[in-house]
């Protein structure tokens, strides 16, 4: 049996993205909070965005879309003050793979996403 | 064939409507977004609550809700909660991916949110992080109606009466996130907060002392010890998780029916595990003045791909449903010492009752499992053995069946779960002594969810057949009943 702090991965100390991804990064670092800004724009989530991108080409063709469906959706995300580090807190989806889904919408009401 | 025979005349008292209680921490999207829109969303609101999720829990009788973790209580100071909105402190979690916590949502709201739903609030004070003086200004904010500088702070916000909050829980995990203390040091720190948590005019605290994690039962046995006399509930948590490490927890929705029938098996560990703490409460406490209180319990899966995994967001599948259907059936048979239970979390984080994407809501399945088992609530238990056949797996042996049963106002309410994945059991209730009897169930293949596209998990009526004086239902595989006899 584990000693008891173990037990549970405490939230806060933890960093739940090294245990979901294996260990290859973590939010360890970040001390100024980036808003509005997408995985792709922050040096230190570059692990995180490649698995991010892994997990949008495991969506199959037919469900997802296309390129230019998700330029404009992803440029309408950058706008949103709900966008906070890659995440949508509307909805707690990695914009970039919310974005990549054709049957999908934007959980802001009304929808900013004009596609 | 299975059989299923009650005994109406003997029982183990009456079935709280507490254990049928909630929980909900600032985490994820539970608090922002899954109740709390602010008044100025576009999502239908009162006064900034979500009236889809108000309503939602009104059709289940939703019994108590902990708050504000978790966690959270344990950093959570409550000043930073009230007031004018500009006012309140703000602060951005780089650790939740961002979220920023205006404290939008406070003790007004709470309260307000518990009003508009009609449930009991159960405060979770901060020892971890905050101070004797801090709780207690708490507990006289929200229960005296003296002439205090606290009382006439609270009706300057906007509230004449105090609300007369009932349950208080002192600390939470106090083994870890609450401070990391060992049970003879947290025994102590206890007795010092508790003597402070103190009670205005009749509304006397039900004083809820930190109780342990899963098998921990030293943790039980060290507070029951040295500060039995102090509480009123002592609590425990357990989650059911698939995987064999919280690395690698298992998916909530892709799973093989070995990993189901792990998860029920993990789930029905609850028995064992309340037997235990019992034993240990019964030997300081054998008139069972002390309420165990299991006020976080659910399954704990990986989250759904694509989210931010500090938010804890996973779907709900039947397998869920089996897995409340089973911990509930034990916390009935329990009912003489747990009287208190709050499944984590209520709306958008772990083993979710609803789920939410902007004005969207969906019922899991989960849910229909608390409006299945609602007439339970402040029902008197009563016997009922079950004769089951085993399902699942060499190293999971399950019994098929999981039931539990209570009377009120004469109507006898049976709660039966099939756990096996594939083959239906036909089920013959006897003792019964009704005359008449009709049924509900929910049903689906194992993996089946709603999700916002689609609800095809719904509650169905059941036919119930009346044969040489007792009653005969077919429950299919992978399902949850009510039978209701009179």
């Amino acid at each position: 049996m584990k000693p008891m702090e173990e037990r549970k991965p405490d939230q806060r100390q933890d960093h739940p993205v090294k245990d979901a991804f294996n260990g290859e990064t973590s939010f360890q670092g970040i001390r100024k909070p980036c808003v509005r800004c997408l995985l792709e724009d922050m040096p230190s989530q570059a692990a995180l965005a490649r698995t991010v991108r892994e997990l949008v080409e495991l969506i199959p063709e037919e469900d997802r879309a296309d390129e230019k469906t998700v330029r404009l959706r992803l440029a309408d995300c950058r706008e949103c003050p709900s966008l906070g580090m890659g995440t949508c807190r509307l909805c707690g989806c990695y914009v970039e793979h919310r974005a990549a889904k054709k049957r999908t919408f934007c959980p802001a009401v009304p929808s900013r996403w004009k596609v | 064939m299975a059989e299923i025979t009650l005994n109406p005349k003997n029982g183990k008292g009456k079935i709280h409507k507490e254990i049928y209680g909630h929980f909900s921490e600032h985490l994820g999207r539970c608090i922002y977004q899954g109740i709390f829109v602010g008044k100025d969303s576009a999502i239908p609101n009162v006064r900034g609550i979500r009236s889809d999720v108000v309503e939602a829990l009104k059709k289940i009788h939703l019994p108590v809700l902990r708050w504000p973790g978790g966690c959270f209580a344990d950093e959570y100071h409550w000043r930073d909660g009230i007031g004018p909105q500009e006012n309140r402190r703000r602060m951005v979690n780089t650790n939740w991916g961002g979220v920023v916590e205006d404290n939008s949502f406070g003790t007004h709201e709470f309260l307000d949110f518990c009003e508009q739903v009609g449930c009991e609030p159960y405060f979770n004070a901060n020892v971890g992080s905050g101070t004797v003086r801090e709780m207690a200004e708490w507990v006289e904010y929200v229960n005296s109606d003296g002439d205090s500088s606290i009382v006439r702070e609270r009706r300057a916000n906007g509230r004449q009466d105090a609300w007369k909050v009932k349950y208080w829980g002192i600390g939470n995990e106090n083994w870890g996130c609450g401070g990391n203390m060992r049970p003879e040091y947290y025994a102590d720190v206890y007795r010092r907060y508790q003597t402070f948590c103190k009670t205005y005019g009749e509304n006397r605290p039900f004083r809820i002392a930190c109780g342990a994690s899963d098998f921990t039962f030293e943790w039980t046995e060290t507070l029951m010890k040295q500060a039995a006399r102090y509480m009123d509930g002592l609590s425990l948590h357990y989650y059911t998780v698939c995987g064999n490490t919280w690395g690698h927890k298992g998916s909530a929705t892709d799973f093989t029916t070995e990993e189901y029938y792990t998860t029920l098996g993990k789930a029905a560990r609850m028995d064992g595990l309340l037997k235990g703490h019992e034993a240990i409460m019964d030997r300081y406490d054998p008139k069972k003045r002390i309420s165990l209180i299991v006020d976080e319990w659910g399954t704990w899966f990986d989250v759904e791909p694509g989210t931010n995994p500090g938010f804890l967001y996973q779907q709900n599948t039947m397998r869920d449903a089996l897995v409340a259907a089973v911990t509930l059936n034990i916390f009935n048979r329990h009912c003489d010492r747990v009287r208190m239970a709050n499944i984590a979390q209520m709306v958008n984080v772990l083993q979710a009752i609803l789920l939410t994407e902007g004005e969207r809501l969906v019922l899991t399945p989960t849910y229909h499992v608390f409006d299945l088992f609602q007439a339970h609530q402040d029902a008197r238990e009563i016997d009922c053995f079950v004769t089951a056949g085993k399902t699942g797996t060499e190293e999971w042996s399950l019994e098929q069946i999981s039931a539990s049963a209570s009377e009120k106002d004469g109507v006898i309410t049976v709660t039966a779960a099939n756990l096996d994945a594939e083959k239906a059991e036909e089920v013959i209730l006897l003792g019964t002594g009704a005359a008449k009897a009709r049924g509900r169930i929910l049903t689906g293949e194992m993996h089946a969810k709603n999700d916002f596209d689609h609800s095809s998990v719904q509650v169905q009526d059941l036919a119930v057949e009346q044969k040489d004086g007792c009653f005969k239902v077919v429950l299919p595989a992978c399902s949850v009943a009510e039978i209701t006899l009179e």
